[in-house]
């Protein structure tokens, strides 16, 4: 979920990009160029997903993926998030510059720690754990990103408590939709190409090392 | 049926004075805008920018149906705060279960509406600055700017994958609609998007696979050619001297 621009205090909005840098910085360093095109792609998914929509009674939400980009990137998440953000931003004018760092970060961050929670079991050999990774990493970074999200508006003042309650509570739905999706993307990546599931995270090895 | 290309990163088209101006000026121009409106406070600021954003729409010749979607965005944004703020407001002073008392509510109300103005203000000045860019050019621009290489590199793949994946996507959902596949709030649907996405993903994957082989093969050593070779000319100053005038403007205003 973007926040809009103009909305957020100048402290967050200067918080939000110092910690979106640091992100990217390290992102960045773990990736190789042959890495790029890999990383481009899941950038592109992130941002085709968002024209995905599925119904919810009389309104839609749209796919956004990102606990999958968290487990096939792993810290490279950040530079790919920031790049699908910046192009609707510049492009269809969602969310904006200020904000980058805001939305950036809620997003990666969601990403990074579904990587770090369930990688193990996201590339372990037995499909259920496979499954339970995909379902708990659809469902957790939606609930990362949207507490994130919530607590910067929070922090922008006490008059927007109200808005920040509003769009946390919007998130449920949205945790549902995304856990069953991850979960059988994973599922199919398990079954169909299993290799992708390990050779991707190999990118954020080389994160890990420096 | 494959149809013509949908192409949905473009850039609005030009020609017109904004389209002529150097991107790396109009990127900057826009960073700028966006920092100082963002965090403007009053009315005076937020009031002037959208002025500025809306002649500067004008001059770029924008398409309402380009402007149309992004306003519709943000203003749902402001909506939601001109319901919430004026009770948080009135919650602020007194105990929750008092009824809210009118003046406070009225001052959440115009506080709720100068954060809407300034929003409205920001992303109308976004949209002829920067969606006028064409997204390659973009990267060029901020690779000049000082951006990290891997950085606008990963910008121009992204560019030029989302066009695949997107025409891959509608291509997928086509032919699942071709076998009565309607989507509802339900396991079958969500199964169906999983496996497409995954699709998608192990496509891209190989595809993403083949394009680096082939670069190499050609030598590719990390830098791509440039088209355009862009000489600042006149029209640049103008611009350039106008964006400061401007946001000097905005500057004294707040410090006043």
């Amino acid at each position: 979920m973007h926040l809009a621009e103009g909305v957020l205090s100048a402290p967050v909005l200067a918080t939000g990009a110092a910690l979106t840098a640091g992100g990217v910085i390290v992102g960045l360093r773990g990736m190789r160029l042959e890495d790029v095109p890999r990383v481009a792609v899941m950038s592109s998914a992130f941002f085709v997903a968002t024209f995905i929509h599925v119904p919810v009674g009389p309104f839609s939400v749209h796919l956004v993926l990102n606990g999958l980009m968290g487990l096939l990137l792993g810290w490279a998440a950040f530079p790919a998030i920031l790049i699908a953000l910046t192009l609707q931003a510049v492009v269809f004018g969602y969310g904006g510059l200020t904000v980058l760092g805001v939305n950036t970060f809620t997003m990666a961050t969601g990403a990074l720690a579904c990587y770090f929670a369930l990688r193990g079991w996201a590339t372990s050999e037995r499909p259920d754990r496979v499954l339970s990774a995909g379902a708990l990493a659809g469902a957790g970074a939606v609930l990362v990103s949207g507490i994130l999200g919530a607590a910067a508006l929070a922090a922008s003042g006490r008059q927007f408590y109200g808005e920040a309650a509003l769009l946390l509570s919007g998130h449920a739905a949205l945790m549902a939709v995304e856990a069953l999706v991850t979960a059988a993307a994973l599922r199919f990546l398990y079954r169909v190409r299993p290799e992708t599931l390990r050779t991707a995270a190999a990118v954020s090895e080389g994160a890990s090392h420096g | 049926m494959e149809g013509r290309p949908v192409v949905i990163l473009d850039a609005v088209r030009g020609p017109s004075p904004i389209h002529d101006i150097d991107p790396r000026l109009r990127i900057l121009t826009a960073a700028a805008f966006s920092v100082l409106l963002a965090t403007a406070s009053g009315w005076t600021a937020p009031a002037l920018g959208l002025v500025a954003a809306a002649g500067c729409c004008m001059l770029a010749r924008m398409p309402l149906r380009a402007l149309a979607p992004r306003m519709v965005a943000v203003n749902a944004f402001a909506a939601l705060l001109v319901v919430t703020v004026p009770f948080e407001a009135a919650l602020a002073h007194r105990l929750p279960w008092l009824a809210p008392d009118a003046t406070s509510m009225l001052e959440g109300l115009l506080q709720a509406l100068q954060v809407g103005l300034r929003a409205n203000a920001v992303v109308l000045g976004l949209a002829p600055l920067v969606s006028t860019i064409e997204t390659v050019t973009l990267g060029h621009a901020l690779e000049q700017l000082g951006a990290p290489t891997k950085l606008t590199r990963l910008l121009i793949f992204t560019v030029r994958y989302t066009e695949v994946l997107h025409a891959e996507s509608l291509r997928t959902l086509r032919a699942v609609r071709a076998r009565a596949f309607q989507p509802r709030l339900d396991l079958h649907t969500l199964r169906t998007l999983g496996n497409l996405v995954g699709m998608l993903l192990v496509r891209a994957f190989d595809r993403s696979e083949r394009v680096m082989a082939a670069m190499k093969c050609r030598g590719f050593a990390g830098r791509f050619p440039q088209f355009h070779e862009r000489r600042i000319h006149r029209g640049d100053w103008v611009f350039a001297g106008c964006a400061i005038a401007f946001h000097a403007a905005l500057l004294a205003e707040r410090l006043w």
